[in-house]
């Protein structure tokens, strides 16, 4: 593993700002640069570079799968199984209002929900770097060696940042 | 410093008296050591290695809590095992001789059961409605606050949503309600209300169980990390493969985010709909326009009192005074204060319209509510409900005293179960044909379940809070720092690749605004 990750514990989120400083000037990308810690730490100290995610994507085709489920089912079985009660109207608007109101609320919940379970097991999964020292707060930086820089001149940079080695790096309990 | 595992004074029971002003000539460094020197730590002077010394002792308080039993809890938990016992009994008795043994008789279709429905359904706006509205407005003093109340929803929700399964009488019939095709040849009719309370339970239900998981992830993995064996496992299961990693807590925050703007909207929905099981039906005392407000500000008081109980039990029985401290009582009391008002403004605004209406069945329920068999149960409502609150609640020194918040906010919740007695038994007894008025008396079958509720709320709230932190760990902890990012602002990194927008609220948007005040201020 080490020889495809290097780590370090840093200090505060001063500690990594100074190191993200160090990789950037040896040429090591942004993307190639996990922080790990037990609170978000501000944008600013990160360098704006957190990656995108695809939740909204879920959340969005959870609101149409829930519309669709709440057109199909207010609407679609009235007309599929009709139920004649005391000379009412098959369909009328109101009340199949509400049906398709909570199905699609009840889609947006359930597709914000996957995609958060979805993304955060399988982001760079099982194997990658992790220490339970994090949640008790320690701030580890975690960098995946790019082809044209060795780990050693990485390790260095990181260090004369004031930085910790903390190879070899442990895995997720 | 003194003591820098001391929390800071912001945190504490009582401010700390105010530090000798250090003389304007004098620099960062030695004016927070002045401050020092009177044995003071505050946020603004606190360091790194200060706010970790608190991470550490908050999460020394929260574990300890979780790992620690009591002969007090032990004792509590049999006592809530013994009643829930009896309740689950007493629902068996009525499964196996029918409904006929509880007390609804024509014509009063709807007893204690829906009381109770009602009632528990409304205590759930506690904590998912309030926790997402004081995300919503970034009030910060919400920390320690959400994890507590958001469990409560779910506990209140899971016993709600029972009480139409138990009304049914033949339980085993409850899945006609579920839209899957069926012998029958037939779909459950979706313009019917009882319907609209399964789809808008059961999306409330996950919504609120979600609200209540994302945010505990991170303190999931921190459980995990100093577990072992299987409940290692257990909560690794749990946490999702959580490492801190700042992708994670960028998604955590856009999830969280996403739900708070949803779930309100949900939560609102679902006691309008409540509400208009009684509302669209002709019967006098229910069919009114002003039932799905009032019914949603009355879930809301009932709620955050309950709240409150809770919050005064758990801070004395976990020890979590320094965390869920006077001023957050403080605070939730002026906010059940301002409920109260509102609450008592739509209860004003439905029983004025009736009465001036003059209709014959209406007046005489109310003469029945004031005058009648109902007054002692209508004057001691508006009494706990009104009167009450109104009077305690203006002076400090009541709203920082836990054990009369404990009183008053138990007692508000009893004159609100009332309120949806009265609601939902007394208007049935009137109907236009004189002949066909009745009372209602429940029998000890419904007396035993509604207590086992209560029992059954406080059994899954013991268990909770040992297998989960009662408080959000890394949300108190955000918090604390939010403040020195906002006033130092931090070391910025130059971006190699285009930025994501900052949300405001978020410690990233807060630090964020923090270096521009501070970029600002150097220029």
């Amino acid at each position: 593993m080490s020889e495809h990750f290097v780590s370090a514990r840093v200090e505060g989120e001063q500690g990594v700002a100074r190191a993200l400083q160090a990789l950037r000037e040896i040429g090591v990308p942004r993307s190639a640069v996990e922080i790990l810690s037990d609170v978000p730490l501000p944008e600013a100290v990160l360098g704006g570079a957190m990656k995108a995610t695809k939740l909204r994507r879920f959340t969005f085709t959870g609101l149409v799968v829930g519309l669709a489920t709440g057109v199909f089912f207010s609407i679609g079985t009235l007309f599929l199984y009709p139920v004649l009660v005391g000379g009412q109207p098959i369909y009328f608007a109101p009340p199949n209002l509400i049906i398709i109101y909570e199905l699609t609320m009840f889609g947006i919940v359930v597709g914000t929900a996957l995609g958060f379970a979805l993304e955060t097991r399988r982001v760079k999964g099982g194997g990658r770097p992790y220490w339970g020292e994090v949640s008790h707060g320690g701030i580890y930086v975690v960098v995946e060696v790019p082809p044209d820089l060795v780990a050693t001149r990485i390790r260095e940079a990181l260090i004369a940042r004031g930085a910790e080695s903390v190879d070899p790096a442990e895995t997720l309990p | 410093m003194s003591d820098p595992l001391q929390p800071p004074p912001n945190w504490a029971e009582e401010p700390p008296p105010p530090p000798p002003i250090p003389p304007e000539e004098a620099s960062p460094e030695e004016a927070a050591r002045a401050l020092a020197a009177t044995g003071v730590v505050t946020l603004q002077s606190a360091t790194e290695a200060e706010l970790d010394a608190l991470d550490r002792r908050l999460d020394e308080r929260v574990f300890r809590s979780m790992g620690s039993i009591s002969v007090r809890y032990v004792a509590l938990f049999m006592l809530a095992g013994l009643v829930v016992t009896v309740g689950l009994f007493a629902w068996g008795y009525q499964v196996y001789n029918g409904i006929g043994v509880a007390g609804i008789r024509r014509p009063v279709f709807w007893g204690f059961y829906i009381t109770n429905f009602v009632f528990w359904i409304g205590i759930s706006h506690s904590g998912t409605l309030v926790s997402a509205i004081l995300r919503v407005l970034n009030v910060e003093w919400r920390r320690p606050l959400t994890r507590a109340a958001e469990a409560m929803t779910v506990f209140a929700l899971m016993i709600g949503g029972l009480f139409p399964i138990i009304h049914l009488g033949r339980p085993w019939r409850f899945y006609w309600m579920i839209p899957i095709p069926n012998e029958r040849g037939l779909w459950p009719n979706f313009r019917s209300p009882l319907m609209w309370d399964l789809l808008a339970i059961l999306t409330y239900i996950t919504a609120s169980s979600l609200f209540l998981f994302f945010p505990l992830v991170p303190d999931l993995a921190a459980v995990r990390d100093r577990s072992t064996g299987i409940r290692r496992r257990l909560y690794r299961l749990l946490s999702l493969g959580w490492r801190g990693s700042q992708q994670q807590w960028n998604r955590l925050h856009l999830g969280m985010r996403i739900f708070t703007i949803v779930v309100i909207p949900i939560a609102v929905s679902v006691h309008s709909i409540v509400s208009w099981d009684f509302g669209v039906t002709q019967v006098e005392g229910w069919h009114s326009s002003v039932f799905a407000p009032y019914f949603v500000i009355g879930a809301i008081y009932s709620g955050i009192a309950a709240l409150m109980t809770v919050l005064v039990l758990v801070r004395r029985g976990l020890h979590l005074e320094d965390y869920i401290t006077l001023r957050h009582l403080d605070r939730m009391g002026k906010v059940l204060l301002a409920v109260s008002v509102i609450w008592f403004f739509f209860f004003w605004a439905g029983f004025l319209t009736d009465w001036y209406g003059g209709n014959a069945i209406s007046r005489e329920i109310q003469r029945m509510h004031m005058f009648g068999s109902m007054a002692p149960l209508f004057w001691t409502m508006l009494g706990v409900c009104m009167v009450l609150p109104f009077l305690t609640l203006w002076f400090r020194r009541v709203r920082t005293s836990p054990g009369a918040i404990l009183v008053i906010s138990l007692l508000i919740n009893l004159g609100m179960w009332i309120e949806r007695f009265l609601i939902v038994v007394t208007s049935p007894m009137r109907n236009a044909v004189s002949f066909d008025w009745g009372t209602y008396r429940p029998r000890w079958p419904e007396i035993a379940i509604t207590v086992a509720t209560f029992a059954a709320f406080t059994l899954l709230y013991l268990l909770f809070s040992k297998a989960f932190p009662l408080i959000s760990l890394w949300e108190v902890k955000e918090g604390w720092r939010i403040d020195r990012w906002r006033r130092e602002g931090v070391m910025e990194v130059e971006s190699d690749v285009p930025s994501i927008e900052p949300a405001a609220g978020t410690a990233t948007g807060v630090a964020a605004a923090g270096v521009a005040a501070a970029a600002e201020a150097r220029s």
